[in-house]
């Protein structure tokens, strides 16, 4: 092997101004127990180049110059190998090195310039140095797998079957995973227990939302769905306890002396000096609405809030005005 | 109008909640119905069915098992209650519950996973309420499907849960440059995938360079050869960047050539592409390709790295663009780093006939570095210059004798009073 080795510097040393390319990376270790004659090339070493290089071919300790190929796991014949460095001097189109660079200083083309004796002697300084190789670092930047989206477990068909026996489908027909919109089941708690008339005998489940200020959507949902709720009640009922007038007759108009009156006199404001109870009792019957005692005060009021939002929601009436 | 409303309004067949896989209403309807005593065939059979198949195994396990103790339960209820049971992880309670069920197709199915299942990590932590159902599934995917965003709350308690959260948590580790902490996660892990193979083989690279470990880098080479050179995956692009890896591992850079080029089209402004590939291009002596290619590079994390500093500067040099070298060097704080770009800006622009930029290089390291001797590439630069001079290629003899004139050595002065000569002859001003 060291027979080898110094041959091929021998080599080295014989070529011209294309200095670095023989020199494999193996080479570093023969650096540092060969100490190399003046004019040939030596790999900075890693401490001024820079860095280490060539970690995973660097610990060849056989003559084998390249790494083996990972396909065959057959390293270059060695006996080739030699021949092939021989004919390197003159092959420069061994592409397992990189040739001498195009554009490289040569002091041929420079042989014939005009210049004096003394000029000529201090060209020599020019070939008198031979730059050094510097050996840069190859580093593999790898390449990093994109995130990868998980499909969760191989569906086991581990499945309890429906009880009334009938084909459910699931994981054949259609996806076995709960669809995306479940119901509410609070919203649809109320709403069972509004239809089915059994207010109070039913345990509403209060849910509750976590941390609502990061969870907008979740309280929009649930205002929308409470909202959707109270829409499809039925209006409350209020059960009269005395014949009420019905709403249609208190909706009539009022004879014409009475209108007539209006235009002049108001009713009484509630900035009379009177309390609740008396304001009801007194504008009630002036409407037609009966008040027939204490108990029943509330039943009137509510035949009263009735027949105004009949008016409010009235076309007729509000085109009116 | 009102009697369409109220039509619309009535109250739904538990059937309409099944069909829609609403489960969760299907529940409340039931549950709504047993508790006001409206109770109808199976009910309670129903509500496991429902529960079991909302994902809520823990209510299901529950209902099944206040049937079991029910006399005239049926004997198939044990299988329901086992697949519940199944599906906490309770792999022990959910074999004997099974035991107790009539052969059955299920009964066979449920106990040949039993067989399969290992000692699992407790599920009953994760799946618990009934809105949960999947929603570590789908937290983790948003996870990746936003880029990573959240990993470190999202992930970690999810390892062992969904296989992909190890190797997601180690990609994300990986974007970070947190390799130690990649390696952490993944070097316990005994791959059988393609996926966990080639993440094993980035982890090792990356480890591998890092702390300049042969081991890791050849457990790396092995690891993407292994995929690359697979059957699924030679031809997939993945298994391409791993051919391309190993061989780049082995400083084989024609062969790194051959497997990039099969894929870069597929990278076109692919940073991390492209600053191999220019590597490559490089190491073969096509410095010209290397440079353009290391120039589409925009990340400023590699831009300032000193592998792409430095061989950006020999691809300008080797392509007579001493003064870009030049400038890289000016543009660099001083640092080691830096003086091993002066060595390879003095000695690349030598070999290449830029002397100019060759002496300015290593009039520079003699400042730098007063110990050693830089004095015979010096004054080889500037004879250079000289001769460049002579032959009409540059003009600056002028910024020559100053940089001369910082070195104490005693030839200076005789190669002064040389110019001076010539400078005087040729009628050039020399200040």
């Amino acid at each position: 092997g060291e027979q080898a080795r110094k041959q091929k510097h021998v080599l080295v040393k014989n070529q011209h101004y294309d200095e670095s390319m023989e020199l494999h990376d193996e080479d570093q270790e023969v650096a540092s127990v060969y100490s190399p004659p003046p004019r040939v090339t030596q790999p900075l070493s890693a401490t001024q180049g820079g860095r280490v290089r060539g970690l995973m071919t660097a610990d060849s300790t056989s003559d084998e110059e390249r790494p083996q190929n990972p396909d065959t796991g057959l390293s270059p014949d060695d006996e080739e190998e030699e021949s092939e460095e021989e004919e390197e001097t003159e092959d420069d189109d061994d592409e397992d090195q990189p040739k001498t660079p195009e554009g490289a200083y040569d002091p041929n083309d420079y042989a014939n310039l005009p210049v004096s004796s003394e000029g000529k002697e201090l060209f020599q300084y020019i070939t008198r140095y031979t730059p050094q190789i510097v050996e840069l670092e190859h580093v593999l930047k790898p390449f990093i797998p994109d995130f990868i989206p998980a499909v969760g477990d191989i569906d086991a068909f581990l499945k309890v079957p429906r009880p009334d026996g009938r084909a459910d489908g699931l994981g054949l027909l259609v996806l076995d995973e709960p669809s995306v919109k479940q119901t509410d089941p609070t919203v649809l708690t109320l709403w069972l227990s509004e239809e089915s008339k059994q207010h109070g005998e039913i345990q509403v489940k209060v849910t509750s939302v976590a941390s609502p200020e990061s969870n907008p959507r979740l309280v929009e949902r649930w205002v929308d769905s409470i909202t959707a709720l109270h829409r499809s009640k039925p209006p409350p009922t209020v059960h009269f306890s005395k014949a009420m007038p019905d709403v249609d007759t208190l909706l009539q108009e009022w004879p014409p002396e009475l209108e007539e009156l209006l235009t002049r006199v108001q009713l009484p404001s509630a900035d009379l000096d009177l309390g609740l109870d008396q304001y009801v009792d007194l504008i009630c019957p002036l409407l037609d609405i009966p008040v027939h005692n204490k108990q029943t005060r509330v039943q009137a009021l509510h035949q009263l809030f009735t027949v105004y939002l009949e008016f409010r929601d009235s076309q007729h009436f509000t085109h009116r005005h | 109008i009102i009697r369409d409303k109220r039509k619309r309004n009535k109250v739904p067949a538990l059937e309409d909640y099944l069909q829609q896989r609403d489960y969760l209403g299907a529940l409340t309807l039931l549950e709504f119905q047993r508790s006001i005593g409206e109770k109808g065939e199976n009910a309670d059979l129903w509500i496991g069915y429902c529960a079991f198949h909302l994902g809520d195994y823990k209510r299901a396990m529950e209902e099944y098992k206040a049937l079991t103790v029910q006399p005239d339960c049926p004997l198939d209820v044990w299988v329901y209650l086992a697949c519940a049971m199944f599906f906490l992880g309770l792999y022990k309670e959910a074999e004997e519950a099974a035991s107790k069920a009539p052969v059955s197709p299920l009964q066979n199915r449920l106990l040949f996973h039993l067989a399969h299942k290992a000692e699992l990590k407790n599920l009953i932590d994760i799946s618990s309420s009934s809105f949960e159902f999947a929603k570590e599934l789908i937290r983790h995917n948003l996870v990746v499907f936003r880029g990573g965003e959240g990993a470190l709350q999202v992930l970690p308690p999810l390892i062992d849960v969904i296989p992909e959260a190890r190797l997601n948590l180690v990609i994300y580790y990986l974007r970070q440059d947190d390799v130690q902490e990649a390696y952490n996660l993944i070097q316990d892990l005994v791959p059988t995938t393609p996926q966990e193979y080639i993440l094993k083989g980035v982890v090792n690279a990356a480890l591998g360079q890092e702390i300049g470990s042969r081991e890791n880098l050849k457990i790396a080479q092995q690891f993407f050869q292994l995929v690359g050179g697979s059957a699924s995956e030679c031809d997939t692009i993945p298994g391409r960047q791993c051919m391309a890896s190993c061989f780049f591992l082995l400083r084989q850079f024609e062969d790194v050539l051959v497997y990039l080029n099969s894929v870069k089209n597929y990278f076109f402004n692919d940073d991390t592409f492209n600053f191999n590939y220019a590597q490559a291009k490089a190491a073969l002596g096509n410095y010209k390709e290397a440079e353009e290619v290391f120039l589409l590079i925009q990340s400023e994390k590699i831009k300032s790295d000193y592998v792409y500093l430095s061989w950006l500067a020999r691809c300008y040099i080797m392509n007579q663009r001493g003064r870009h070298a030049w400038e890289l060097y000016l543009k660099m704080g001083t640092s080691s780093d830096s003086f091993s770009l002066l060595q390879l800006i003095a000695n690349d622009c030598y070999k290449m006939g830029q002397f100019y930029y060759a002496a300015k290089a290593f009039d520079a390291l003699e400042k730098l570095d007063p110990g050693s001797n830089y004095w015979e590439g010096k004054r080889g630069a500037c004879v250079g210059v000289f001769q460049l001079i002579l032959a009409n290629k540059e003009d600056t003899l002028k910024e020559i004798v100053p940089l001369l004139r910082n070195s104490g050595n005693p030839q200076v002065e005789y190669i002064i009073r040389a110019l001076r000569k010539w400078a005087k002859e040729n009628r050039v001003h020399l200040a």
